[in-house]
Formats: C-alpha cells, structure tokens, sequence
C-alpha cells in the first residue's frame, strides 16, 4: 500500500537573452550551456523511461521567456554553431590527452557526449526541444506549468496597474500556444507569493500553484497537515506547499548529494586551465575566458588539490543517493501516514538546471531515482498536481501567506540597496501602459503594434532576474542594461504615441530584435 | 507511446525547419538603441509615496515630487524655519502613529516596521515648529506577512498535533532556493 506521493518539480527557467545585434553574445551561451547540460540529458531521461513503459510522473515549469528560446530559430541555429564548436573542441582534447589514458577517455566521453547532444538537438528534434517536451506531456508522464511571463517577481508589483494580470494572462496565453493546451499549474516566479492575488491565478484558469514551506505553515486558519497537503485558497486554487527536508537534501551546498567529493567539480573548466593561444577560438571572442563545459576533475575535498573524475564511482555516487533519498522519503512517509491518517504529498521543488550544468550528475540522480521508486518502493509513488487533486479534491481552506523561496523566505534578495532603483521606474511604465491601454481601445495597425511592443517591453523589464543578478554582483552591467533598455524602449513608445508620431522604422527594429510574445496582447492592461 | 505521436513529430519537425527559413528575409537593421534614448527620468512630475512590503519586519518606501509640489516645499523651507521632513508611519492596528526623520532628496526609505501581521500607511509630510504636520503624500495601506503560525483555527481541520506537523514540516527554519547557487549559475 502507498503510504506517500512524491511530487517533484523542476523550474526550468532562464531570462530571455537573444540579441540578433551581435554576432556572440556572451550571456546567450546560458542558454546554450542549459541545453547541453540540462534540456537534453532530461529529454534522453524521459525518452529512456517512455521506451521502457516505466510511467514517471515529473512536474517541470518551462517558463515563458525559456520556451521563446527554445523556439527561436535564431537562437536553434546558434546553438547548432555553438554545439559544433565544441565537438570540434572536444576532437582536439582526445588528441591532445593522447599521452594520458585517463585524460583521453574523459575527452573522449565529452566528444561522444556532444555528437549525440547535436543529434538529439538536429535529427531527433528537428531543433525544437519544445516538441520533445510536449512530447512527454502527451504521453502523461509530463506535467508543464507555467510561470509568470518574464519572471516577474509578483509580490513587488503593484496590483492595481494589471502589471500580475499581465504576466500571468500572458504566460497562460503563451504556454497553450507552446503546448497545445492551458496550462493547470503555475510556478509563481522565485515562489513569491501574496495572498491580494490569487483571484488573477483564478481568473486565468489556472488550478493550482505552488508556495515555500512558510507560505503554508503561516496560512490563516492554520494548516492541520502542515506541508503534506495542499490548501484550498480563498479564490479556489489550490496551493502546494514545499517540503524543507528533500529540498536540504538536494539543495544544500554542504550537507546536500551535490558536494559529494566523487561528483565532478564544477569550477575546474579546460576554458580556464589551458593555454590562451590553444583555447583561445573556444572562449569569448573578446578573449574572455569562460567556461567550456569541458571538465575534468571531480571536487575531491575541500582544496584546491583536485584529482581527475571518474564517471563509473560518480554514477555509483548517484545510485547510492538516489537510494538513500528514497530511503528517507519512504521513512518520512510511514511517519506521516500515521499522524496523519492519511497518506501525504512531498513536494519537492527544484531549480531544473541544478540538474546536469550545476550538478552533473543530478539527471542520473533523477532517472535511478524515478527507476526505484517505480520498481521497488511499496510505499512511494511518483505524482503531479492534477493527479493529487482528482483523488484528493477535499482540502483544507485556507489563506497562504507572503513568501518567496528566496534569502530569508521574503523579498529580501530583490529589494536591497543595489537594486531598490527599479521599481520607481517600473511602477511608472506600468502605470503609462494602463494609462495607454486604456486610451487606445481601437487602435490603427501601426498603433496596435506599437502598443503590443510598449507590453513586450514593460514585461521584458520587469524579470525577476536582472534585479537577482544586480544582488549577486556578477554580469552586473548586464542586467542594468537591460532593465535601462527595455524601460526606455517603453517609454519612447509612449511618448510617441502621446504625440501621436510613431517612429514606424525604429519600432520594427525593436519588434525583431525584443520578438518575444509575438501574440501579446497590451489590452491585458486595460482591464 | 502512440504510433501517432511519431508521425506528429515528423510533421512538427518540418514546420520548425520551414519556419526557420524566416532569416532569408531582409532584416531590419538592428542597432544599440540607448544612445539615443537617454537617461531615465530622475522624476515622473507626480507626488506621491509608494510602500513595499520586503519582509515581516520591513517595508521600503519611495516617492516622487511634481514640478508644483517641489516648488511649494521650496517655498515652504524659505518661509519657515525649524521645517522637519518626516515619514509619519501609522500604525491601523493599533491607531497609533510615530515620525520618522528623513531626507526628502533620498527619494527612498527602508521603515523598520518591526511588527509582522500588522497594518500600515505611511504619509510624507513636514513637521513645522509649532508641531503641525503638512502632508505631501499618502502611500497605499501595505500588510506586513505573519512570521509564525496563526493563532486562527478552523474547528473543521483542527488538530492537537499541529505543533509535531509544524515541526515536521520544517517550521521555523529557513530554506534555500535557487540564490545559494546563483554566483556561478549567472556567470
């Protein structure tokens, strides 16, 4: 008998960064980096599973600005660039490491690795890795959700300008063009959630979202599960709330499976341990060393001594804490199948890309996990919001509290000193984008389409991600940048259409390069 | 997996390709933009204060003057002596109220709240020497979140065990979401 479902999601997300205005563009390569280390390891994963009938249950959040990505044609064919520079790259090392068997079988390993990324990418996906996600949704083993349109970070914005209404609206509206249907779930850009509007969640047909383990436990009246069943918002969306022992034990840099001293060490990169005018075509034109995704050594211990990786005891690695988090989720359900009488939902919520760019061998983790689970757990279950909710669609009502999964559960991380600037600017351009969504019900062509580049503009801007990484403090001029552009871009647009002069060339240029959402629908803001 | 699937997916595979032909049509030139687009505005012309929530504990505040306001704070520091620009936060819980000193030109304020689950309005003004109050701007009513459980129970869920579930949830902890990875991630 099961005593426990395990609903475990991975959010997969990165800001929308295409710039057709150069040639390489240092920060598309995390999108590249994304696909080699992450996208396509989980795709051959699920692939894998559906060959062999083993039916998973996976939650992912493909987020807008990633799906745009991964459908871009100009984006596709970069990487196909990208991804054969390094197979060329990854020739030479085999040559290169002749003299070291060790050496050359891990080069080796990343050549053989590449081709089959370029075939998986090429010939069995024809570019579009949407099709293979899609792919594993039809077939019922893949829940897709969605997540705010650009990332917005939701509890910072204001609700009376429609600027929640349009993230959320539009993501909808986008991920059912994406993969053919609306989406029934939402990931709630960094967690962050505030009780004034779920009503929008609601309104979008949205059925059920998640929130960090605080969001629940803090929820009025009190929560008689605790985390291990969803709450019955006042809208009527139901709210899942994340479980704090799986996440340590995945998360955690210390105590967590990834600092395992047999995995592979992430920071020691071939882009920065060899000699310039070998590695030179394979980093950044500008000469800036960057990493390659060729990597030798595994973490070893806490210096910087680092002995060289050895797959086969880093996959054995991989079995064994698949095993012991298993282990501990059967235990932790037993325990609270009987306090609780019923059996319990463990929510597992990760970011996708800690599996394979972050922690290599987290896609291996994922698939020994899923494997066991299905063939020798008489406790656990694999399941996804919408099966929880079919058998289980009485729940406890309940208002969730403010919280995000960020530093110290609140706004914290994207509200300090280096990043508070934006949000004056922000609010007003989504105050102007009301004002001119209203003032232009019935627009002309050439008016719709400027008022359609002003949203995609106004929700380019507003990504969660730029005011994160001012925080972090590295690629920061990135990130101000296109806070700064995109913010201007908006209100040159509006100024123009106060005026009543469009600068038609200059708004085509802005069309093709900021393409985004090429169905948005500015009216969003007029409501 | 249905037979059907594959034949969708070849199909798909050929509108992808198709699709990608759009690059033989003449680009638009694309080009840096901010050049000539400028700065962003030191003022949007419009008083007003704007209250965030960032924690149980904090809010942060900023605000913004119209042209005609600014020139009547001028006008007002010239003609009084002793002006004093304060945040008048008020606490509608409790219907009580404190000031705080600020500098109008910081434009921005962290509040120290210090209390969860309670709300608040802030208003600028200033403090003249007889100890009247001239309002600049009102902020919008901000909710500061609970930072423990509530003390409502609903007689239909209750349970004598909720301190073991909190528990065992991990209440009281703190976790960790995708900004202890973020230095590498991003870079």
């Amino acid at each position: 008998m099961k005593k426990g479902s395990l609903l475990l999601v991975l959010h997969a997300h990165l800001p929308y960064v295409r710039h057709p205005e150069h040639e390489d563009f240092l920060e598309e390569r995390w999108f590249y980096e994304a696909i080699t280390e992450t996208y396509i390891p989980l795709i051959q994963m699920y692939d894998r599973l559906l060959a062999e009938g083993i039916p998973f249950r996976i939650t992912m959040s493909i987020t807008p600005t990633l799906a745009s990505m991964l459908s871009d044609g100009m984006l596709q064919e970069r990487y196909v660039r990208h991804i054969n520079k390094l197979i060329e790259l990854a020739e030479k090392e085999v040559e290169r490491t002749a003299q070291d068997p060790h050496l050359k079988y891990l080069a080796t390993r990343y050549r053989d690795r590449f081709y089959q990324c370029r075939h998986v990418f090429n010939d069995q996906y024809g570019r579009n890795l949407i099709g293979a996600f899609r792919k594993f949704q039809d077939a019922g083993c893949l829940e897709i959700i969605t997540c705010g349109a650009t990332h917005g970070f939701l509890p910072l914005m204001k609700v009376d300008d429609n600027s929640i209404r349009a993230q959320v609206a539009t993501a909808c509206h986008f991920h059912e063009r994406m993969f053919g249907r609306r989406p029934q779930g939402i990931w709630l850009p960094e967690c962050g959630y505030h009780p004034i509007y779920d009503h929008v969640l609601k309104e979008n047909g949205l059925r059920y979202f998640f929130v960090d383990t605080h969001g629940v436990l803090h929820a009025t009246p009190r929560p008689k599960y605790g985390v291990f069943a969803p709450l019955l918002t006042p809208s009527g969306v139901y709210c899942f709330g994340r479980d704090m022992e799986s996440s340590k034990q995945v998360w955690s840099a210390n105590e967590g499976y990834p600092g395992d001293f047999w995995y592979r060490e992430y920071y020691r990169d071939i882009g920065f341990d060899l000699p310039d005018d070998y590695i030179r075509p394979y980093i950044h034109p500008d000469g800036i060393r960057i990493s390659t995704g060729i990597k030798y050594h595994r973490i070893t211990g806490r210096t910087n001594d680092k002995a060289y990786y050895e797959p086969d005891r880093a996959r054995e690695k991989a079995a064994d804490h698949a095993g012991n988090f298993m282990f501990n989720r059967e235990r932790q359900a037993e325990y609270l199948f009987d306090r609780m009488g019923k059996a319990p939902v463990i929510v597992a919520p990760y970011d996708a890309e800690l599996f394979g760019h972050w922690w290599y061998e987290g896609p291996q983790f994922l698939e020994f996990l899923i494997r066991k689970v299905h063939f020798d757990s008489p406790l656990l279950r694999l399941t996804t919001g919408p099966e929880y909710l079919d058998e289980n669609p009485v729940q406890q009502p309940a208002e969730p509290s403010y919280s995000t999964w960020g530093y110290k559960g609140y706004a914290e991380f994207w509200l300090e000193g280096s990043n508070d600037w934006i949000y004056r600017h922000l609010h007003a351009a989504a105050e102007r984008m009301k004002d001119l969504a209203r003032r232009f019900p019935h627009p002309n062509e050439w008016e719709r389409r400027a008022l359609n580049q002003a949203a995609r503009e106004l929700l380019l801007a507003e990504s969660s991600d730029w005011a994160f990484i001012m925080k972090t403090g590295t690629m920061v001029p990135y990130a101000i940048k296109r806070t700064r552009e995109h913010l201007l871009r908006f209100f040159k647009i509006y100024r123009d259409m106060t005026h009543h002069r469009l600068d038609t060339a200059w708004l085509e240029t802005m069309e093709a390069q900021d393409n985004i959402f090429p169905e948005v629908n500015y009216q969003v803001y007029a409501s | 997996m249905k037979p059907a699937a594959r034949g969708s997916r070849a199909k798909s595979v050929k509108t992808v390709a198709a699709s990608n032909k759009r690059s033989d049509a003449p680009k638009p030139k694309l080009v840096p933009v901010e050049e000539h687009l400028g700065d962003l505005p030191f003022s949007y012309d419009k008083t007003h204060l704007v209250l965030m929530v960032r924690d149980p504990l904090w809010a942060y505040g900023y605000w913004d003057f119209s042209a005609e306001t600014w020139n009547w704070i001028q006008r007002f520091f010239q003609a009084e002596k002793n002006l004093r620009s304060v945040l008048r936060v008020h606490n509608l819980d409790h219907g009580i109220y404190y000031d705080l000193s600020v500098d109008l030109h910081a434009k921005s304020w962290y509040l120290e709240l210090g209390l969860p689950d309670t709300s608040f309005e802030v208003e600028l003004g200033l403090l003249d020497a007889s100890g009247h109050f001239h309002l600049i701007a009102r902020s919008n009513r901000i909710r500061t979140p609970r930072n423990a459980p509530s003390d409502v129970i609903d007689p239909l869920w209750s349970s004598e065990s909720f301190d073991e579930m909190y528990r065992l949830s991990g209440g009281g902890k703190t976790g960790h979401g995708s900004e202890i990875f973020s230095q590498s991630r991003r870079s």
